[in-house]
């Protein structure tokens, strides 16, 4: 007897990623086995499992330190972002002049200005913070001034008719109103502040007990521990889900009004 | 005669237009027109579609200004109006008595205070069980209820509405209709329609401002039949007598604009 198809669905969603993580752990060993590929080159899953099992401390308090720096970084751009998105779409003047130029953001490699960030901020977590914050803030810039600026021309004019100033026509109409397109931007935004930091750490970290992710990587590159460099790969992609993962589940929260 | 230039003001007028002219680039929408509301009245303005009588109404509401002319009112310190739109205008994010609550918040209202004087819209719109409901939850005549609820929180001397309930089905049209009429007798602010439908204007108003096509000229102004306003109006003799008068004035003024 075969299940009913919605169980069925259900389970797939689950049983699904499993097959397909122990298909890539087969195809991954397959070739290691098949080239005949020194541990170095390409470590064997079991090796990679048993780099981090061994001692977990470094690598989890590495996680740690670059979770924290990628939230620092998000929540920067976050509030940075929708106030320089509102001053963008308030002021015409300002829109002509400053708007252009945080496509700077955008089109500046981060590799390029992030020895600038050692220069000013130093080696450690400030200049990883202003890194995230760097790549992350151009979604939520963007996003805010489509959202403002998209908002019903009727809700203009009933607030008008109500002799509504411009601040309040702002803070009760055109910001409300901009939410879920924020929302949005700010979704992008937890996913490039994640590469912004370990970007970050690979110029600017700081090594020693409390060594975040990028920089775990490029010390264990450097030492020929390919093992440790695919312990902190697979971590920093858990910090980009998790990252990713609570600003998505806060915004559900946030949206409750908004839906339909 | 049913049938009158001017309706002679016995009240005192509360909003006078003198003369109003009014253009939209090359469109010119209202050609000098004088109109005036006494106060307390109820007056609907008709005439065929994009005739202008929006325009006036707007130009009577002092939400646009006219290019000539004047529109005058009485100095009243507790002066104030309400604007109701052919949409219910209401915002998605806001529960219904929040959204009623809108014009005490802009106007600087304590947020206790305000939120009682929206309960107490919503019970004069009959909208009290769903204050705590969204827009998007409500039928489209709760949320024209909403939306009447929301200008009538400030007590408005003046109530102005853009055709409210063409958009809605025959039957919730009439019970709003008959709940207006009613809220009018008890409160009587001076209320000036906007309104396709002759058979709406002469249930809701006192009166009938027949307009002509573009640009907007009176044509008629007509009385309508006085008495209560109850289901049974909609069938009687003294509505069918309104309706033709204004079809009648309506019908000369277009072929007189088509010669």
């Amino acid at each position: 007897m075969s299940p009913p198809p919605r169980t069925a669905s259900r389970a797939l969603t689950v049983v699904g990623p499993i097959v397909a993580v122990a298909i890539a752990v087969l195809a991954w060993s397959a070739v290691k086995w098949a080239f005949e590929l020194k541990d170095f080159v390409l470590p064997s899953p079991l090796g990679v499992a048993r780099a981090f099992l061994d001692d977990p401390a470094p690598f989890l308090r590495g996680a740690l330190q670059s979770a924290g720096s990628a939230l620092l970084g998000f929540a920067i751009a976050a509030a940075g972002g929708v106030v320089l998105g509102s001053a963008i779409s308030l002021s015409r003047t300002v829109e002509r002049s400053v708007y252009p130029l945080t496509l700077l953001f955008q089109m500046v490699p981060l590799v390029a200005i992030a020895p600038l960030l050692v220069l000013w901020f130093g080696y450690g977590r400030p200049a990883i913070v202003a890194s995230a914050a760097i790549v992350a803030i151009f979604p939520v810039i963007a996003s805010t001034v489509s959202g403002l600026a998209a908002r019903d021309a009727n809700l203009d004019e009933l607030f008008r008719v109500l002799g509504a100033g411009r601040l309040a026509t702002w803070w009760k109409l055109a910001l409300p109103s901009a939410v879920p397109s924020i929302v949005t931007g700010l979704k992008i935004a937890a996913g490039l502040a994640t590469i912004g930091t370990i970007c970050g750490e690979f110029l600017a970290g700081a090594g020693g007990e409390n060594a975040p992710l990028g920089v775990m990587i490029t010390t264990a590159l450097r030492n020929f521990q390919t093992e440790r460099v695919f312990v902190s790969v697979l971590l920093a992609a858990g910090v980009g889900f998790a990252v990713f993962g609570s600003i998505a589940l806060a915004s559900r929260v946030l949206l409750v009004r908004w839906m339909r | 005669m049913l049938v009158r230039r001017m309706s002679d003001a016995s009240a005192p007028a509360a909003i006078e237009l003198r003369e109003v002219s009014r253009r939209f680039g090359a469109v010119h929408a209202v050609d000098r027109v004088s109109l005036a509301f006494a106060r307390g009245s109820f007056t609907a303005l008709v005439g065929p579609s994009g005739c202008g009588k929006t325009t006036i109404l707007r130009l009577a509401a002092a939400i646009d200004a006219p290019d000539e002319g004047a529109c005058a009112r009485a100095a009243d310190a507790a002066r104030s109006t309400g604007f109701i739109f052919q949409e219910p205008r209401l915002l998605a994010w806001r529960t219904v008595r929040e959204n009623v609550a809108l014009p005490l918040e802009l106007a600087g209202v304590a947020r206790a205070e305000r939120l009682a004087r929206a309960d107490a819209a919503l019970e004069m719109a009959r909208l009290a069980d769903a204050a705590e409901r969204f827009p998007h939850q409500l039928s489209g005549g709760m949320k024209m209820r909403a939306s009447l609820a929301r200008a009538l929180v400030t007590r408005p001397t003046e109530l102005f509405l853009d055709e409210p309930f063409g958009a809605l089905d025959e039957v919730t049209r009439h019970e709003l209709d008959m709940e207006l009429r009613a809220l009018w007798e008890r409160e009587r602010f001076t209320a000036v329609l906007v309104t396709h439908s002759l058979p709406e204007a002469a249930f809701l108003a006192e009166r009938m401002v027949v307009f002509s096509p573009r640009p907007a000229r009176i044509v008629a102004d007509i009385a309508t039949p006085a008495g209560a306003r109850d289901a049974r109006f909609w069938t009687g003799e003294a509505l069918g007598a309104a309706v033709r008068a204004g079809s009648e004035a309506m019908l000369r003024a277009i072929e007189e604009a088509r010669r």
